[in-house]
Formats: structure tokens, sequence, C-alpha cells
């Protein structure tokens, strides 16, 4: 460690920083204050017919009245979102499974071997991330809807969001196999062993954390993804969770505590994956731009 | 066994290819015909019922009477067609009357639509933006579906344009295709039994015959289709013309012997029959593929390849499955949204041959030539394209000096030296860019709520007026602008801190000894330092933000009537929510080109950095 590791921090960047901390964050305790209060308005407290400063302010607090749980409760049984929650499993699931799939045999074969249309083949992947999404969407609204009749499907959705995903995850391999040395695979193929089990048993072990990072960001593209499937599923059983919780508070309806309670189920999960593995992702997201 | 000479493969090759080719153009010419006689024909009946119904509206005939006339009429101009009938009323949304068996069968009429019949109420409600002021625009030949060939008009209830009528009748099928290819298979026959002749002979003298076989064949094939599909057509106008007179008859034994006094002036007119006018250059130009393929293997190409494909075919087998979901659901999609935007397609017209919704550069020219940026009165038109690219230029600009502003700032609060728990605060910081941005973009829009929201119910206690967000142009862009602010200052953050912690510190001590103040300090090291990293972090954020399409879409949705509306969000909205597929199209391919310009210019500014460097 460089310079002098006994120097201190002036103490008063704490308070800021906590002062700063609790400000930005006020929407995430917002939201958590709406689940637990078991109410559906969007106010955390009721306004007296003449509110003082004090009323006013305790509004706005992201303190509920009274802890409850009856938001949780009545989304699971009284609205279908244990139905969307599924449905957003398993969408994410299978496009993580396609995705990852796809991507590491196509990340492999870039990487390890010299073919004709090699070149070719790897700036089609970088191409296709300059596709406008609007400009997508309509043709592919008629693919999907029109030609394969899957709407309200979750293959549908599938597919796409694979599509979506597949480029980064093949450049991501791509780059880690770079990195594994040939030799390992070059002395079991003298033993005798297949191409075949040289990749599943030899290299795919071997680059783990890689599959790992494309199968978050697999997940997380799947998992988020609001406008496709708002287009592509109209029947209200076949919502996936995004296109439910909007559904909560749009135009008709005002059930913001239902939304309170779903947002914290569907964020949860996703906001401990990238905490735990977002150092990858920042690395992935600015190499192309490195590259130019 | 014989082995074939690589002529006479080229031969069958090209022959095959000019099989298949014509077997799916003249199929397609014929059921073009067919699909546009067809049209036609309900077409005119549609127009006729819609000024059946507009006529009985004004004599006073009440909802129950008018499905008994509608089926009368039509029992007139189409006696053995059977043609099926539906009115739709858009103000109560109200099917008034309908002879399609699927409506029947659901219930008593009139009754209200239901959910799933939303695309009927869709079709009444593009009707009505297609009426003129007076009178019936053209009706709108909606092609075949599921077998029927459909038709709308819209009818009005005394001056307003009340709802939609539509006329279907069973399609016209494959008819035609058959008669189109007889003799065409004939000739390509001949020409595959010639190429058989060649197997035997040499190569290196055969390959020119062989191409002068496919080329003959080709030419006769050619010539022969396209007799058969003058006649075709000449049929097509026939059948139009005598539907009209029909439509026409009918309507004036209403007006003259029913009391009806129904409309007959501009009954419209079927436009002359001109179906796929590209059909003679279609079939040169598979000529020319066939014999490009015919010389791929005459001329010893194919074997080659072939060659090299069994000596990758691993590393082909591994690509394959990755390559053909991206063509299938990126490229293909991407060309075909880019035919999409020189036509002029609706929700309407979608089912027509594409030939016919063909309108060149008219979309492209619609969306850049209108300049008309402040209408009358000084009202800005919000819907104009330059208004909509200057927001989102605006708000890319601002999104991205609040990220990299704010983003810069807390990496610089916690890169001080000794702070403790910098990975706790670092953790929480990043929260926003954790969570899923359209729950983010949900969450501002209550907090933004004008009469519930916490922002007002803040300035409301420090005494202020609550603020109409939506209302107005900047308070609606501002609650965009916060909401995405949020979302894009922690990915900028991380980057700045990264880059901060890998400054070497003998610098600043150095310039510290040297004499350089804080300001200098920060001016001529760490952001020097930083540049490397921020820049293409910048230049990624400006393509999120230019796209980012959820946080308005959400949050502000446009308003005030689509003054705050970017790009994307814009052609979303020309899609889904007025239909108007080809337009939209255009308008993303306009998106595409000025990102594609934004990288190519972003590409060459980050070379000559780099090689400054």
């Amino acid at each position: 460690m460089k310079g002098d590791s006994t120097v201190r921090a002036p103490w008063i960047l704490h308070p800021i920083l906590w002062i700063i901390i609790a400000v930005l964050l006020y929407p995430v305790m917002w939201v958590v204050a709406l689940a637990f209060s078991g109410q559906q308005s969007l106010g955390l407290a009721d306004l007296p017919a003449n509110p003082t400063f004090l009323d006013r302010l305790r509004m706005v607090m992201p303190w509920p009245q009274s802890w409850s749980f009856a938001n949780f409760v009545g989304v699971w049984t009284e609205q279908p979102f244990g139905r969307w929650l599924w449905n957003s499993i398993v969408v994410a699931g299978l496009t993580t499974v396609v995705g990852v799939a796809v991507a590491c045999t196509a990340g492999y074969a870039f990487s390890r071997f010299r073919f004709a249309g090699r070149n070719a083949g790897m700036t089609l992947f970088l191409v296709t991330q300059m596709f406008p999404g609007t400009l997508m969407l309509i043709p592919l609204y008629a693919i999907v809807v029109d030609w394969l009749h899957l709407d309200n499907s979750v293959w549908g959705l599938v597919v796409v969001y694979s599509v979506t995903a597949v480029p980064f995850c093949v450049w991501m391999l791509k780059g880690y196999f770079d990195t594994i040395p040939t030799e390992i695979e070059e002395s079991a193929i003298m033993d005798g062993c297949s191409p075949g089990r040289v990749f599943f048993e030899i290299v795919l072990p071997l680059a783990k954390p890689a599959v790992a990072v494309t199968a978050l960001f697999s997940f997380m593209t799947a998992w988020n993804e609001f406008i496709l499937a708002a287009t592509f599923m109209e029947d209200d059983t076949r919502y996936t969770a995004p296109v439910g919780l909007r559904f909560f508070v749009s135009e008709f309806t005002a059930q913001w505590g239902y939304f309170a309670a779903g947002s914290l189920m569907v964020s949860i999960p996703v906001v401990i994956l990238f905490l735990a593995l977002q150092k990858f992702l920042v690395g992935g997201l600015t190499a192309g731009g490195v590259k130019g | 066994m014989i082995r074939f000479g690589q002529a006479a493969q080229g031969v069958i090759a090209g022959i095959l290819v000019m099989l298949a080719g014509m077997w799916f153009f003249a199929g397609q010419a014929a059921r073009d015909v067919a699909t546009i006689t067809k049209g036609n024909e309900v077409a005119v009946q549609a127009d006729g019922l819609g000024r059946v119904i507009g006529a009985a509206r004004l004599a006073g005939r009440g909802d129950g009477e008018l499905g008994a006339l509608a089926g009368r009429y039509l029992g007139q101009v189409a006696p053995d067609a059977e043609p099926a009938f539906r009115i739709v009323r858009l103000d109560d949304r109200t099917l008034v009357a309908s002879s399609v068996e699927a409506d029947l069968a659901d219930g008593a009429l009139p009754r209200r639509l239901k959910i799933e019949e939303k695309p009927l109420y869709d079709f009444a409600a593009a009707t009505r933006v297609a009426a003129p002021a007076t009178g019936l625009a053209a009706p709108q030949v909606l092609g075949e579906s599921a077998g029927r060939a459909a038709a709308t008009q819209a009818w009005r209830d005394g001056t307003e344009v009340a709802g939609h009528v539509e006329v279907s009748a069973r399609g016209a099928g494959e008819a035609g295709a058959a008669s189109l290819m007889s003799w065409a298979l004939l000739s390509l026959v001949g020409g595959a039994a010639l190429g058989l002749l060649m197997a035997p002979v040499k190569a290196a003298r055969a390959r020119w015959a062989a191409l002068a076989v496919v080329a003959a064949a080709s030419a006769f094939a050619t010539n022969t289709l396209l007799n058969a599909k003058a006649q075709l057509t000449a049929a097509g106008s026939a059948a139009s013309d005598a539907a009209r007179e029909r439509v026409q008859e009918a309507l004036t034994a209403l007006a003259v012997g029913g009391g009806l006094p129904v409309e007959l002036a501009g009954l419209w007119r079927a436009p002359p029959l001109a179906v796929s006018d590209d059909l003679p250059l279609t079939l040169m130009a598979l000529t020319l593929l066939a014999l490009a393929v015919t010389a791929f293997f005459a001329f010893g190409w194919a074997a080659r390849t072939w060659e090299t494909i069994k000596t990758h075919r691993v590393a082909y087998a591994y690509v394959a499955p990755a390559i053909g979901l991206l063509i299938l659901l990126s490229f293909f999609p991407f060309f075909y949204g880019v035919i999409l935007s020189f036509t002029d397609t609706t929700l309407l017209n979608q089912g027509q041959p594409l030939a016919e919704r063909f309108n060149g550069l008219d979309n492209y020219i619609a969306i850049l030539s209108d300049t008309r940026l402040v209408g009358e009165g000084g009202v800005v038109n919000y819907q104009n394209f330059y208004w909509t690219l200057g927001v989102t230029v605006l708000w890319t600009v601002t999104n991205v000096a609040i990220g990299v502003g704010v983003g810069l700032a807390l990496a610089l609060l916690l890169n001080v030296k000794g702070l403790k728990g910098v990975a706790i605060y670092r953790t929480l910081l990043i929260l926003p860019w954790a969570i899923p941005n359209y729950i983010t973009a949900l969450t501002w829009k209550g907090l933004f709520h004008p009469q519930f929201g916490s922002f007002n119910g803040l300035i409301q206690a420090f005494g202020g007026q609550p603020v109409n967000w939506f209302d107005s142009f900047w308070p609606s862009f501002a609650t965009g602008l916060a909401t995405n602010g949020w979302l894009s200052f922690p990915f900028m953050m991380v980057v700045c801190l990264g880059a901060l912690q890998a400054i070497d510190e003998d610098m600043y001590e150095a310039a510290k000894i040297d004499g350089a103040s804080a300001w200098q300090r920060f001016w001529h090291i760490t952001l020097p330092s930083l540049k490397p990293a921020l820049l293409p972090a910048v230049i990624v954020s400006v393509v999120w933000t230019f796209n980012m399409f959820n946080v308005i879409y959400l949050v502000s949705a446009g308003q005030p009537s689509g003054a705050t509306e970017i790009l994307v969000t814009r052609a979303y909205k020309v899609a889904f929510e007025e239909y108007r597929y080809g337009y939209a199209a255009a308008y993303s391919v306009v998106i595409f080109l000025i990102l594609l310009i934004y990288g190519v210019f972003q590409i060459k500014a980050t070379k000559a950095t780099e090689a400054s460097r």
C-alpha cells in the first residue's frame, strides 16, 4: 500500500456521506415503507383536516404508520402475482439456459478455431448491438406473433431475450476462453479425447466464472425486461412480473401497496446477484467502448 | 454408376433454383392477383354497405333493423359468395350487428365489445382517423386472414363518423398458380434433360454449354409465365368491374324501390389491376441467380466450398446455433424493418401484398421535410420530428452530465485517503443501478404524483404550492431527468472510483512539493487520469440514455401531449398506438442512422485520442 496508512479521513465526512445516502436512497426507503404499511395509497400517513408542517412531513417520512405484512399476503392471495412471478422465473430461467448454451459453443469456436468466416462472424455479433430496439420491435412482433404464433407464450419471449443477450455473452466468453492456456486441451486430444469431451469436460469447468457472469447477464436481461413483455403478452395470466407490477399502478388502478410489496420481491434476488457479481459486469460493459 | 460431371451438376442445380424460384414467385403473383381481385370485390361491397347504413340512420332506422338491411343488401350483391358483415359503433364500443358466426355464438346483438375483440375497436378507431371531413374515404382492404378476404368502410351517423362496417368473404385461395406454372415447368424440364446429356462430356468444354442451356430454358419459361399472368390480370380486372356493377344495381334498387336515399355518387371504383409489376424484374434476377448457381457448380467452386466446410465442420457446428438465432431474430427483423420503412403499412392494410403497400421514400420525406415546428397561434407542434430530436439531444446531454457530475463527486468523496467503511458506502450507493429500472421508473412516477406524491408533499410542508409535474414541459422533463439521473450515477461512480484508485499517490506528493494547489492537482492530475476510463463510459452511456425507453414511457409518458417524448418512445407510440407500422419503421431507421453516425464519429474520436497518447 502506498502513502501513509495511518492517515485518517476527517470525521465530518461520515455524517456527510450518511446524509447523502439518506437523500439518495429515499425512493428505496419509501418503497420499503409502503410495502410494509399494509395500505394501498401513495401517502404514508393520513393528513388531518388542517395539516401542520409536521403532519405534512410525517406523510413523506419513509416510515409506515403501522407495520403490517398485509401487502405481501394480499399480493399472493388476492392478486395473481405468484403466477406472474412464476412466468418471469420460467422465462428468465429458459433464457439463461438457451443463451448460455448457444453462447458457450460459439465463444469457444471463435476462441479456439481458425476458420473461414471467423472474423465476419464475430463482427456480426457486434453489429447487432447497434440495431435499435424500436426498429426490431415491429418485425419481431410480426415474426413472433403473426408467424410463429408465440404470443402469450413464454417461448416467444425466451427466443427474443436470448438473442438480445447472446452477443454480449459470446464476446465475454470468447475473451475468457482466450485466457485459458491451450496446452491442456492439446494433451487431452493427444490422449485420444474427442473435441466434444474436451469442450464439456475440460474447457467448460475451467471457464466457470465467465459462464456464471454470462448466466447472470442473460437472467437479468430477461428478468428486467418490460416493453417486449408488455407488447407480446396480452393475456393477464401470461404477464411477467414487470408487466404485472405496472398493471398495479396503471391509469385505472392505484394499488401502490401491492406494487411496493411486489417490487421488493422482484428486486431483492437480482440486487443480491448484482452486488455479488457487479465487478465482472463493469469491465465487460465498457470493454466494447475501449476497443472502439 | 454414372459419375455426374460438374457441368451436369451445374445445369441441374441451376434448373432447380429456377424451378423453386418460379414456383414461389408465380404462386405469389397468382395469389396476389386473386387476393386483390377478391379484396376489390369486398371493398366495393363494404363501400356500398357504409352508404346503406348511413342512409338508414338518416332515415331514422334503429340498431335492430340494420342487421337485416345489411343481410338483404349483401344477398343481392353477392348471392353465391355469401359474404359476412359486421357493424361496429365506436362511441359505446358496440357490435351493432354481425353475421359472423363467431360473433353470433357470443351472445345477442347489439352488445358491448369484449376485451378479446379489441382489434375490432382498433379497426373502427383507425377507420375514423382515416375518414375525411364529409363523405367517405376509399374503403380499406384488409387483406386475407384465416382464408377470408375482408374490407372496411366508415359509416356516418348524421354528420359524425360513427364506426365501421366490415365485409368479409371466403378468400381466393390458391387458384391460378397451377395454370401459371404448367408451361414454365415444361420448358424447365426440357432444360434439365439437356443437362443430363452433358453428364459424360468433359467439364472444360461443357461448362459454357451448361450456362447456355440454363439461360435458354429460363428465358423461355419466363416468357410463358408472363403471358399467363397477363391473362390472369385481365380476368381479375373484369371481375372487379362486375362486382361494382352489382353493388351499383343494388344501391339503385334501394334508393328507388326501397325508399332509402342512398348516396350513389362517388361509389368506389377499383384501380386497374397492376399486380407485381416487378415480376419481369424478379424473374430476370432469378435467372441471374440460377446462372450463378450453375457456374458455382460447373466451374468447381462448389466442390471447393464443400471441402472447406468439411475441414472446419466442428467449428461451424459450434457456431451454427448462435449465428442461426442471430440471423432469424436479429438480422432478418432488421432488414424486414428497413423494408417496412418504404411502405405505408398500417394495422388496416398489413394483410395486403407488399408491392401494394410500397410507397418509396414517402415516410422519410414526411418525417424529415416537416419543418413546421411552430403551428398556428405559436403552438409548438410536439409531434414534429425535429422537436423530438431536440428533446432527445437535450435529454441525453443533461443526463450524462448529471450522471458524470454526481458520480464523480461521490467517487471523490469515497476516495478520500483513510476513509473507513468505503465498502458499505459503495454498496449502498450502487443500489440504484442494481434495482430493475422499470421499478425505479414506476416508483418515481409515484413520488411525482401531483396529489399524493412525496415531492409535492415536501413542497407543501415548506409552504409551497404543489407542482403539476406533468402539465408543462420543463417540470415534466425534470421528472424524467431526476429518475434517469438517479439510475445512472452509480455506474459513473464505480468507473470514476476505479480510475481514482489506480492513480499513483506519488504524483500528488510530487505536485505538492512543487507547490501545486489542490485545484491544480485535481485539474492536472486527477482529471487527465480519469479520462481513459471515463471516456468509454460516457460513450456507452450516451447510447443508453438516447435509447432509455422505460423512464420516459413510464414516468412522464411524453406528457404534456407528447412534448417530452424522446425518439424511441415516439417511434413506439406511432407503431403501437397509432398503428402506423411503415411510418414507425422509417422513424426507427432514422434513429438508427443517427446512432450510426454517432458511432462512426465516436470511433474516429477514440482513435485520434489513442494516437495522441
